[in-house]
C-alpha cells in the first residue's frame, strides 16, 4: 500500500495539472484573440478539442491495460483499465455537452445525425455498458476478463469515431490534418497548453482514482480476513 | 456569450462531480477501515 | 489443420443436428422477424412512396434482432445442460470451440435471412432477393455473428443475462449494422456494389477486426 500512498511525486504531480488547468484558462479566455465570424462562442474550441483527445486517449489507456490483464492477469491492470474508462466518460461526457452548447448558435441545432455525433454517441454507450457489466459479474477474476474483452472489443467504435470527419462528408470540422492547421499562431498555442493540461489532469486523475480502487482492495481483503 | 459560459460551467461542474464522487467514496472507505481496525484491535484483545 | 476444421465441423454439425431435432431456436427466430416488419409497418405506415427509404433499416432491424435471440440461446442453453463444461474437456482449442459455435450461429442466421428476404420483398413490395444484397447481409452478418459468439459466451455467466447480450452487442455492433444498412440502400437505389464500395469495406474490416478480437480473446472467456 505505501507504494500507492501519497509521494512527494504525486503532490507536485496535482499541483503542477492543477496549474496548468489555470494557465489554460487564461490562454482560452483571454490570451487568444476572438474568432472573427463565430466571436466569444469559439473559445469553448481549447477546451473541446483537449477534452475529445484525452478522452479518445484515455480509452486507448484502457485497451492497453486490458490487454496488459489478460497477458499478465495482474489486478493493478484491471484498476488501470477501469478507472481510466472512468475518467474518459467524464471527460467524453464534457466534450458531447460542450460541443452541442457550441452547436446551437453555430449550427443552430442541440444535436444532428451526423457521422461525427453519431458514432461519439455510440462510443459514450459502449464505455458506458462496460461500466454496467462489471456490475453484473460477481466473480472478481471472470469480471476483470470479460471487462477487459469488452474493453478490447469496444475499442473498435474509437479510431471510426476519430476518423468519421475524415472519411465521410460532415458538418464537424477537421482540425487535425496531415497538412497542417487553420488556425492563427496565438489560437494554436493555446489549443496545445490546453491539450498538455487536459493531459496532466488525466494523469492526477488516474493516480488519483486508481490508488482509492487500491484502497478499497485493502478494505475488501481486511474485512475477508475478519470475518472467517 | 451566454454558450461559452454555459459551456464552462458544464465542463466544471462534470469535473467536479467526479473529483467529489471520488473523494466520497475515499471517505467511506477510509471509514470503514476505521472501524475494521477497531474490530481487529478488539478481537486480538479478546483473543489473548 | 485438417483435423482442427473436422473439430470446428462436429461442433457446427452437433448444433445443426440438435436444432434439427426441436427446430426450436429456428422457428423462434423467422417469427420474430415476421413480427418485426409487423411492427414497423404499423409504427411507420410504410407506403410505396417511402418503402425504399425505411426498406433497408427494417430489414436490418429485424435481422439484427432475430439475431440477438438466436446467440442468446446458443451459449445458454449449453450452459444450462451442463454441455459447455464438457464441451470445454474436449481435448481441442478454445478457438475451434469459438469458430465451430460461430459458424452454427452464422448459419442460423442466414437461414433466417434467407428465408425472410423474399417475404419481405412480397410484404414490402421491393425486389430484395439479389446478389448484391445477399452479399451484403453474409457480409453483414458475418460480423455481428462473430462478435455476438463472443458476447454470448460472455453474458450466458453474468446475472440478468438475456438482457445483458444485447446491451454489450448492439452499440459495439452498430456501426456494423449501420454500414450494412447505408450499402443496402445505396444498392436499392440503383448504385452498383462499386459504388457503395465504402461501406463495403468498412463491412469487411468489420468482420476482420471483430473475428480476430473474438479468436485471440475467446479463451479468456470460457477460462472458469
Amino acid at each position: 500500500m505505501e507504494r500507492w500512498g501519497v509521494s512527494k511525486l504525486a503532490i507536485v504531480l496535482h499541483g503542477l495539472a492543477g496549474a496548468a488547468i489555470l494557465v489554460a484558462l487564461y490562454m482560452a479566455l483571454v490570451f487568444a484573440p476572438t474568432e472573427a465570424t463565430m466571436g466569444h462562442v469559439q473559445r469553448i474550441f481549447y477546451w473541446h478539442v483537449a477534452t475529445a483527445w484525452v478522452g479518445f486517449f484515455a480509452f486507448f489507456i484502457t485497451l492497453v491495460a486490458s490487454i496488459a490483464y489478460l497477458r499478465t492477469g495482474r489486478r493493478r491492470w484491471d484498476i488501470v483499465a477501469l478507472s481510466s474508462v472512468e475518467i474518459g466518460l467524464a471527460f467524453a461526457v464534457i466534450m458531447t455537452v460542450t460541443g452541442s452548447l457550441w452547436a446551437k448558435p453555430v449550427w443552430n441545432t442541440w444535436w444532428t445525425w451526423e457521422p461525427r455525433l453519431t458514432t461519439v454517441a455510440i462510443m459514450l454507450l459502449i464505455y458506458a455498458t462496460y461500466l454496467l457489466l462489471r456490475r453484473v459479474i460477481e466473480d472478481p477474476g471472470r469480471r476483470a476478463r470479460f471487462a477487459a474483452v469488452y474493453g478490447i472489443a469496444g475499442f473498435v467504435s474509437v479510431p471510426i469515431t476519430f476518423m468519421a470527419i475524415r472519411w465521410w462528408r460532415t458538418i464537424h470540422p477537421v482540425i487535425f490534418k496531415s497538412e497542417g492547421f487553420d488556425l492563427t499562431p496565438a489560437m494554436l498555442a493555446a489549443l496545445i497548453v490546453s491539450v498538455l493540461a487536459y493531459s496532466l489532469l488525466y494523469i492526477s486523475l488516474l493516480l488519483l482514482r486508481t490508488q482509492l480502487e487500491f484502497l478499497s482492495d485493502e478494505v475488501a481483503e481486511l474485512r475477508e480476513s475478519l470475518d472467517e | 456569450m451566454t454558450y461559452l459560459v454555459a459551456a464552462y460551467a458544464v465542463m466544471w461542474l462534470i469535473t467536479f462531480i467526479f473529483v467529489l464522487s471520488m473523494a466520497m467514496r475515499q471517505r467511506r472507505l477510509a471509514a470503514e477501515l476505521e472501524a475494521l481496525k477497531e474490530r481487529l484491535q478488539e478481537t486480538k484483545r479478546y483473543g489473548e | 489443420m485438417s483435423s482442427a476444421w473436422q473439430a470446428v465441423w462436429a461442433i457446427v454439425k452437433k448444433d445443426i443436428l440438435a436444432e434439427l431435432r426441436t427446430k426450436e431456436t429456428l422457428s423462434m427466430m423467422l417469427i420474430f422477424v415476421l413480427l418485426a416488419v409487423f411492427i414497423f409497418n404499423f409504427a411507420f405506415d410504410l407506403r410505396v412512396e417511402n418503402v425504399r427509404e425505411v426498406a433497408p433499416g427494417v430489414m436490418w432491424v429485424a435481422f439484427v434482432f432475430a439475431g440477438v435471440l438466436g446467440l442468446n440461446r446458443s451459449f445458454i442453453q449449453e450452459a444450462d445442460k451442463g454441455c459447455l463444461d464438457g464441451l470445454l474437456m474436449t481435448p481441442v482449442e478454445r478457438s475451434v470451440i469459438y469458430f465451430g459455435k460461430m459458424l452454427g450461429n452464422l448459419i442460423f442466421m442466414l437461414v433466417v435471412d434467407a428465408i425472410a428476404l423474399p417475404v419481405f420483398s412480397v410484404l414490402l413490395n421491393l425486389a430484395l432477393v439479389r446478389w448484391d444484397i445477399a452479399l451484403i447481409v453474409v457480409l453483414g452478418t458475418l460480423g455481428f455473428a462473430g462478435v455476438g459468439t463472443l458476447f454470448s459466451a460472455m453474458t450466458a455467466n453474468t446475472r440478468a443475462r438475456e438482457v445483458m447480450l444485447p446491451l454489450l452487442l448492439f452499440p459495439v455492433a452498430l456501426p456494423l449494422v449501420l454500414a450494412a444498412v447505408k450499402a443496402t440502400a445505396g444498392v436499392l437505389d440503383g448504385a452498383g456494389l462499386r459504388e457503395v464500395a465504402n461501406w463495403l469495406n468498412l463491412l469487411i474490416g468489420y468482420d476482420v477486426a471483430f473475428l480476430t478480437i473474438s479468436y485471440l480473446t475467446f479463451d479468456y472467456v470460457v477460462e472458469s
